[in-house]
């Protein structure tokens, strides 16, 4: 599914290999300034390596920009204000969602569909279409950044730190949330993490990333 | 006091540079990029509708071809903010600036055209002039409500957001750019066509002319929505025309044309800090 050979990226990553196969849940954890973002933004294009090479889903996607690696790769950032228009409304967002793969019409079953995943939140977002993002509280935000996310086809979801700014329990609740959809959709996902409780529930298996390179942790089942 | 013909005049006059002050909007407002291009590609538009209509072309054609040209020129820019890193400010300046040698090469190193005596779309009503400019304001209308005036929406609010989301943000700048310029282009060919002549010098002041018709028409107007503010801007750039002729003869006021700038550009700063206390806390990052 994912295939990273020999990536190099000046002092942060150093001839890093990482191989995911389809469907699985990889929890990605490491000190701050390990990489990890910095693992992501290769992975998604925003960043260059200076050397090695990029396999998603059988494509060489080493040379392909950013903007054009968007419909096999769906990613939600520790920024909230990246995942999400706040001058515009929810429904807004929602077309925008749609619009990753392709510039086809958002039917009103895509909606539907966004609908019943952004309840699984229980937060009532699905019930106000017209309101503007920017009067969201967080977890809002972000549960609606996660829905636009996996809304439109993808292949492989990263996720970077998505709860770091909210609190414990809504961020229990995302984190819950983001597990039940994930699990619906059976996609390859990544998740970056610096929540020590999430560490060993969440996902299928746990990587260090340690001086610019990743290890397998063992799992206390 | 202002007579009935005089309102209809400014009604007239404030419809055609709707159509620039709707240029002005996709720019500074959608795709948020600071555009000088405007008082360049103007005067283009108004050049190439002058020598075209002198040699016999339709006046409708000569719209078109101002468009494209005016398009050219917003291309231009936009290419020179993207490839050669210039910053947008200075690159339509620049633009701007070599367009006033590349109008006078089109008006054949004169600096007015008058062609008052040749058919234009303005000769027997103004009738055809309304249909025109209301055909571009539907047009741009119904682009900004589509999947593309989305994208072009989330360029200018969020240029993280788009590139994650698929969206290729030099490719929509571009656009943005040409259609804003070809906008600006279009009414300056018909503002020319009312007036029968075009002056090199004429686009001085029209950048400004369309802020001022955006902050008038977004504050009076009660539309939301964003595709909606550009008619918003039609309407503002019609009220500020309007407000001036009346502003110039009324005797109380005492506002001759020589204050005029100093006038306009008051009351869009009074408007624009009303506007930023109200709004400071919804705007709050």
């Amino acid at each position: 599914m994912l295939k990273l050979s020999n990536i190099c990226v000046r002092d942060t990553l150093k001839c890093l290999d990482l191989t995911v196969t389809a469907g699985e849940r990889v929890l990605v954890v490491g000190g701050n300034g390990a990489g990890k973002s910095t693992l992501f933004g290769v992975i998604s294009g925003r960043i260059k390596p200076d050397q090695g090479n990029i396999v998603v889903d059988g494509q060489d996607m080493t040379m392909v920009p950013e903007c054009k690696r968007t419909n096999l790769i769906s990613s939600v950032l520790q920024d909230m204000k990246s995942g999400t228009i706040e001058e515009m409304t929810i429904l807004e967002n929602i077309k925008l969602a749609y619009i990753r793969t392709g510039g086809r019409r958002v039917s009103k079953e895509d909606i539907d569909t966004f609908k019943t995943k952004l309840s699984i939140f229980g937060m009532g977002l699905e019930n106000r279409p017209y309101e503007y993002v920017r009067n969201l509280s967080g977890g809002e935000r972000q549960a609606l950044s996660i829905v636009m996310a996996t809304s439109a086809d993808y292949k492989l979801l990263l996720l970077d730190e998505v709860t770091s700014a909210l609190s414990q329990k809504v961020s229990d609740l995302v984190m819950r949330s983001i597990g039940d959809i994930i699990a619906m959709e059976r996609k390859t996902c990544l998740m970056i993490t610096h929540e020590e409780r999430y560490m060993h529930t969440f996902g299928d298996r746990t990587l260090e990333m340690n001086n610019g390179v990743l290890c397998e942790i063992p799992r206390s089942s | 006091m202002i007579g009935v013909q005089e309102l209809l005049t400014s009604v007239e006059v404030g419809l055609i540079l709707g159509v620039v002050a709707i240029g002005v909007f996709l720019t500074f407002k959608t795709i948020n990029f600071a555009d000088m291009t405007c008082d360049g590609s103007f005067v283009s538009g108004a050049a190439v509708t002058a020598v075209l209509i002198k040699g016999g072309t339709s006046p409708y054609l000569a719209i078109l071809v101002a468009m494209l040209v005016g398009g050219m020129a917003g291309v231009l820019t936009g290419i020179l903010n993207i490839k050669c890193k210039i910053a947008d400010l200075l690159a339509g300046i620049i633009v701007a600036y070599m367009l006033y040698s590349v109008n006078l090469m089109i008006m054949r190193n004169s600096p007015s055209v008058t062609f008052v005596d040749h058919e234009t779309i303005v000769s027997d009503s103004a009738k055809p002039a309304v249909i025109v400019v209301t055909l571009l304001v539907a047009a741009v209308t119904y682009m900004m409500f589509s999947n593309f005036g989305l994208k072009l929406r989330a360029v200018g609010y969020n240029r993280q957001f788009a590139t994650t989301h698929g969206i290729d943000v030099d490719k929509m700048t571009v656009l943005g750019l040409a259609m804003s310029n070809a906008m600006i282009a279009a009414g300056g060919s018909i503002f020319s066509q009312f007036q029968g002549f075009c002056d090199v010098s004429g686009g001085f002041g029209m950048l400004v002319m369309g802020l001022a018709s955006i902050i008038v028409g977004t504050n009076v107007l009660p539309f939301k929505r964003e595709p909606l503010l550009i008619l918003s801007c039609v309407a503002g750039s019609i009220l500020y025309r309007i407000f001036i002729n009346v502003a110039l003869h009324s005797d109380a006021l005492g506002i001759k044309t020589q204050n005029l700038n100093l006038v306009t550009g008051i009351i869009m700063i009074v408007i624009m800090v009303m506007k930023g206390g109200v709004n400071r806390n919804a705007k709050a990052k």
